[in-house]
């Protein structure tokens, strides 16, 4: 299953969210297919910035946010 | 709705190595990689009642030690003040006087030095498994 979800970059102490389209079934090696966005929670309030056109595209096609993500994307009003 | 704390992640790099290696990788599992407790069963050989549980501990242990030392909300407030200072240091005027213009050099290096501290490189935050 293609899933939705957030991959940690950044530095130590520093966390910083992508957003990624990713195929569940390599969950642990950290490929993805592509990255649509990013969450900084860093900030206050957090910045989040989502490409609504590929999110939309993506959930269309059957790829399941995780509940982070999809909290996300109804923050950012891509998903009611 | 039950929502991750994604901040979790930022006590795990603060505290991850007080935690057991175990308990570190599926904590950062989930809040690294934001795989599901489903997921990160599958992958750790545990029931997903196991991980669970195990994330349950390991972040009820991070707030613990968060509330004892305050290591993260102190970083915080660090890197807040060499902010202000660097901004205030900022602002002194075009000064035709030497000695204040080192005075205000010197202040940007200390904020600057302050503020790369803060941002050491990424060093083996990332547990490897199997």
């Amino acid at each position: 299953m293609v899933k939705i979800r957030l991959k940690r970059i950044g530095a130590k102490k520093a966390p910083f969210y992508r957003v990624v389209v990713a195929d569940g079934r390599y969950a642990r090696d950290g490929r993805f297919i592509e990255e649509i966005g990013y969450y900084n929670p860093m900030t206050n309030p957090a910045e989040v910035k989502i490409d609504a056109e590929k999110a939309t595209a993506w959930i269309g096609k059957g790829a399941q946010p995780t509940e982070t993500v999809r909290a996300l994307l109804k923050k950012t009003e891509i998903l009611k | 709705m039950f929502e991750k704390d994604m901040t979790v992640g930022l006590l795990l790099d603060f505290y991850g190595d007080v935690l057991s290696e175990h308990t570190r990788s599926l904590l950062y599992m989930y809040y690294g990689e934001d795989l599901s407790l489903s997921e990160i069963a599958e992958s750790a050989g545990i029931s997903r009642q196991g991980v669970r549980h195990a994330i349950k501990k390991g972040e009820e242990e991070l707030r613990f030690l968060e509330k004892q030392l305050g290591l993260a909300a102190q970083f915080d407030a660090l890197k807040d003040t060499a902010g202000k200072l660097r901004a205030l240091a900022a602002c002194i005027k075009e000064s035709g006087d030497p000695a204040v213009r080192a005075l205000q050099e010197e202040a940007l290096r200390c904020a600057d030095i302050i503020l790369s501290e803060t941002e050491e490189e990424d060093t083996g935050i990332v547990p490897e498994f199997n």
